[in-house]
């Protein structure tokens, strides 16, 4: 698992440039079951979320991301996992 | 444009008529009062067999443009739930390139089925005319049904796929409190309708001790089953041997419950009731959300993009569990691991996905995510 600051989603949510509640809305639209409130806790670092909804917020960020143009930057928690 | 017999099943005769730019391409002489009309004529059985012509015609009206398609389902004698899903996966994918879909042309117990599955207004199902008439005080508040009718189309679908991943499982249905009792909201068949009213009737059972409760009631043998005297014995008569009620649980306490019935006994295992709670908390964030974000008019409009988006990826995710007995957690897994390794929005890969379920899954690739899973 990669190091990671306590509050780096929340970084990455602003690098993005979504609102807390926009980020809420594209996790929610993929499938996440989280609460709008324990989202934004997670990505300040005060809540540890499952491993599933961490890399669904992730994968949330990243598609945001792949619409700047930009690859998939956030790191995934299985990035080293062996590929299937 | 038209689809040569080879392309079709023997059960459908598909046809696309009446696009005026496909009809002078290919020679015809059909002309329609609206040019940015596409008319999609669906006859005979509609099933899995008709998901490859139907995709077909799909790629041509995006590839012509076609602001409107109207389903013409006059011809239809059967439609099952796939049939009925590629219908919400082709809404689905329309609305998003500014396309409306609706159906016209079926018949009373076409209509039915669509009532059924809260399908009319998400689909824009035209009424048969006998009963046009009488619903016609009901066409008020459109916008708002349309959005609810989202929402319960979210439920529908999760108690449908409840009871197609949960092996075992003859039926399943969702219970909400409504004015002091309860009601169903979404059911996947009528014999689970008829035993939520039993209960609702005689105010026992498992899933309304479920909803009230927020604990999971599991009746392994309604034979030996003493805890529902007055409802027991009408569920047996309806041929139901086990029952297993979920709590739709959030912070607050249980929203209602997702219920599950089996003809056999012991149907329920802990593998069984692991899936259940997970899509119990599914339909308990859906509803959720719904009810925090809901106006005067009904769901936001972004909520109502979100429930789409989730309802197919949902649909994906049900796929990959009842393929590969994959529980809920490694099959999002794979396909966000799908979705990154071919840089495809996940909502696009699920659409991909759910199209091509009657095959592979992800057409030819190698990856092996189904098949392994996370």
């Amino acid at each position: 698992m990669p190091d990671r600051r306590v509050d780096s989603l929340d970084l990455a949510r602003r690098d993005a440039g979504l609102s807390q509640d926009e980020l809420w809305l594209r996790y929610f639209a993929l499938g996440g079951m989280m609460p709008a409130l324990e989202l934004e806790a997670m990505c300040l670092g005060a809540l540890t979320a499952g491993a599933d909804d961490a890399e669904h917020v992730v994968h949330a960020l990243n598609e945001r991301f792949s619409e700047l143009g930009r690859n998939h930057p956030v790191p995934y928690d299985d990035d080293d996992a062996p590929p299937t | 444009m038209t689809t040569g017999p080879e392309q079709l099943s023997g059960f459908v005769d598909l046809e696309f008529l009446e696009f005026p730019d496909a009809a002078a391409a290919s020679g015809r002489s059909g002309t329609t009062p609206n040019a940015n009309v596409a008319v999609l004529r669906l006859a005979g059985e509609i099933d899995v067999a008709v998901h490859e012509p139907f995709q077909l015609l799909l790629d041509e009206v995006a590839r012509l443009g076609a602001s409107q398609v109207v389903v013409d389902v006059t011809g239809v004698t059967f439609c099952d739930a796939y049939g009925l899903g590629l219908l919400v996966v082709a809404a689905n994918r329309l609305q998003r390139t500014g396309t409306q879909l609706s159906v016209r042309g079926a018949d009373a117990n076409l209509f039915r089925l669509f009532q059924l599955s809260d399908l009319v207004s998400l689909l824009r199902v035209e009424r048969p005319p006998s009963s046009e008439a009488l619903l016609r005080g009901l066409h008020k508040s459109r916008e708002a049904a349309h959005a609810q009718a989202v929402l319960t189309a979210t439920l529908q679908l999760v108690a449908t796929m409840t009871q197609a991943v949960v092996h075992g499982a003859d039926g399943a249905s969702i219970t909400l409190p409504a004015n002091g009792t309860f009601q169903t909201v979404a059911a996947s068949n009528d014999t689970v309708l008829e035993m939520d009213h039993d209960q609702y009737e005689t105010g026992e059972g498992p899933c309304l001790d479920a909803a009230r409760t927020g604990v999971r009631y599991l009746a392994t043998s309604l034979d030996d089953e003493a805890r529902w005297p007055v409802f027991v014995p009408r569920a047996r008569a309806r041929g139901i041997r086990s029952i297993l009620s979920t709590p739709l649980n959030v912070r607050v306490g249980p929203l209602g419950a997702l219920n599950l019935y089996s003809r056999s006994v012991s149907a329920f295992s802990a593998t069984e009731t692991d899936w259940a709670d997970q899509f119990a908390s599914e339909a308990a964030t859906v509803l959720s959300t719904a009810q925090a974000t809901a106006s005067p008019e009904g769901l936001d409009a972004q909520v109502r993009q979100a429930l789409l988006s989730r309802e197919v990826i949902a649909l994906a995710q049900g796929v990959m569990m009842e393929r590969y007995s994959m529980s809920a957690p490694t099959a999002r897994a794979a396909l966000r691991r799908e979705s990154r390794r071919t840089s495809q929005p996940l909502r696009d890969l699920c659409e991909r996905l759910v199209e091509r379920s009657h095959g592979g899954p992800f057409g030819d690739d190698q990856s092996g995510v189904g098949a392994h899973g996370a």
